[in-house]
């Protein structure tokens, strides 16, 4: 019976520190996926400044630690007087490290739509926004979701860093049962099924986004 | 300095001046008016037992907390807001003002000082080893430890364990730090370590809970000893950011009272300490500070 039950009653806790990691994971994905689009268009801007702004922002947020990004504003903004709520902070601080790889999916995959066919558009006479809109962007998302499924379970599973600054998702909430109830096998054991579980829809629902951006090519 | 050079510097000037001017000022709000006035108090725990941890159904217990609230509760702060760091974060987490008070049985040590305030000391302890049953390596002190180049080491990284391995001669490779005493337990079980090194009362907690026959308490375990012969204690304080001094000061005469009237042994008795572990008279955070 005791064996039975035990795994059981562990799962509650685990469930509430799930529910965190999967609202961190959506709502960092929102602001991600716009974060990377206006990066990536900023960075095809007429603008030199704005050109070289955002090469920046992708080398800094993708070549430094987000676990070291993460105890910066976490700990060290508030004393030059900056202090963002934790959940806040764990938003901002994934969604821009996240955002600086998806703004170069975004990029290589406006790349992959060649010249020929922008020279087409403007030949056909339609403006800047419409080549974008009907002609470019389309064709991006359907080179560019396949690498953004990637990045969400990556971003998911990152979602672990947060632990550092008092959010107890799931990662936090098995060390947390661990301490209490000393039976780390069933413990990790539970929160790696959690992990899959949460990922596996992720992977569905994007594999559907993709045969919905490539609809057009049937 | 050129001219236009002055020019381009001024700004960038102004503002390392105004970044090095903002600490502090963030905290320029006095805690201690304001944890009286809401009757609630933000405490910094590192989710150990025995000293301060959630429970499963996520109420705060561990002797260091449930000290914290019985100094306060005469002031009227009867509400404990938990939040549970790495041991790591605590001290930037205080300095960030995330929490008021550290409650997670931080020794008092002379680096620490340096960094934020601490009360006088709660409790003391002397430390022990785990190793996998019957001892394989057969030490029985750091210093045997140190003399066995074949015996590796466990502890918790920032604890002030780590300082008393080195000052003990324990080469950095044979000291391997895990993130809590649970995770160097696990270290223990998987032979990644032979032995792991703690206070005794939290591996007294540790080794209960884990209630597993493969690992052991190292008996008898010799302590560590000072120059002038004591034995090498750890002192457990609460902490305070540098300019509380007004809440440390409050704290310190509720600690007096609290052991002169015996309750603190009692609060303590609840989680496994008993008379030893109460602080030895006339030790002060000023005198461990000085080291």
């Amino acid at each position: 019976m005791e064996a039975l039950l035990g795994p059981l009653e562990l799962l509650p806790q685990l469930l509430r520190g799930a529910r965190i990691t999967l609202q961190l994971t959506l709502l960092t994905a929102v602001l991600a996926f716009f974060l990377s689009f206006a990066v990536a268009f900023a960075r095809n801007a007429p603008w030199k400044w704005l050109r070289y702004a955002t090469v920046a922002y992708v080398e800094i947020f993708r070549g430094t630690s987000a676990l070291v990004q993460l105890f910066f504003l976490f700990f060290i903004l508030p004393a030059y007087g900056l202090s963002l709520p934790p959940m806040l902070t764990a938003i901002v601080a994934l969604g821009l490290n996240m955002s600086a790889y998806g703004s170069e999916i975004v990029r290589g995959a406006i790349a992959t739509v060649g010249q020929d066919q922008r020279d087409a558009a403007r030949a056909l006479g339609l403006t800047r926004v419409q080549t974008w809109r009907t002609v470019i962007l389309p064709q991006a998302m359907v080179v560019a979701l396949p690498s953004f499924g990637n990045l969400l379970i990556e971003l998911l599973k990152a979602t672990s860093l947060v632990s550092l600054i008092t959010i107890t998702e799931l990662t936090f909430a098995g060390r947390q049962m661990v301490v209490t109830t000393g039976r780390d096998f069933e413990v990790w054991a539970l929160v790696l099924v959690l992990y899959f579980a949460m990922a596996w829809p992720l992977s569905l629902l994007v594999a559907r986004a993709e045969a919905r951006a490539a609809r057009f090519r049937r | 300095m050129s001219l236009k050079l002055a020019a381009i510097f001024r700004p960038a000037a102004l503002v390392a001046a105004a970044l090095a001017a903002a600490p502090g000022a963030a905290v320029a709000q006095d805690t201690l008016a304001r944890i009286t006035g809401e009757g609630s108090v933000r405490i910094g725990i590192a989710n150990e037992r025995p000293y301060g941890y959630v429970e499963t159904d996520g109420t705060v217990a561990g002797a260091i907390p449930d000290i914290v609230r019985a100094a306060l509760a005469p002031h009227g702060v009867t509400e404990l807001e938990p939040q549970i760091v790495d041991f790591n974060a605590l001290i930037p987490g205080l300095n960030a003002d995330r929490f008021d008070i550290i409650a997670a049985g931080m020794y008092i040590n002379p680096q620490r000082c340096e960094a934020i305030a601490f009360t006088n000391p709660l409790t003391r302890a002397g430390y022990g080893f785990a190793a996998k049953a019957g001892n394989p390596t057969g030490v029985h002190s750091v210093a045997e430890a140190v003399a066995n180049p074949e015996v590796t080491v466990g502890t918790q990284t920032g604890s002030a364990q780590v300082e008393a391995l080195a000052s003990a001669g324990l080469p950095a490779d044979r000291t391997v730090l895990f993130a809590n005493a649970t995770e160097a337990l696990a270290g223990l079980r998987a032979d990644r370590v032979d032995v792991i090194f703690f206070p005794g009362l939290e591996l007294g907690a540790l080794l209960a809970t884990a209630n597993d026959p493969s690992v052991e308490r190292v008996t008898p375990f010799e302590q560590a000893r000072t120059e002038s012969g004591e034995p090498a204690y750890g002192y457990a304080a609460f902490g305070v950011r540098k300019g509380d001094e007004g809440l440390r000061d409050l704290l310190n005469t509720e600690i007096a009272r609290l052991i002169e009237s015996g309750e603190l042994l009692e609060i303590i008795s609840r989680y496994g300490y008993g008379e030893d572990e109460l602080p030895t008279p006339g030790v002060t955070a000023e005198s461990l500070c000085a080291g």
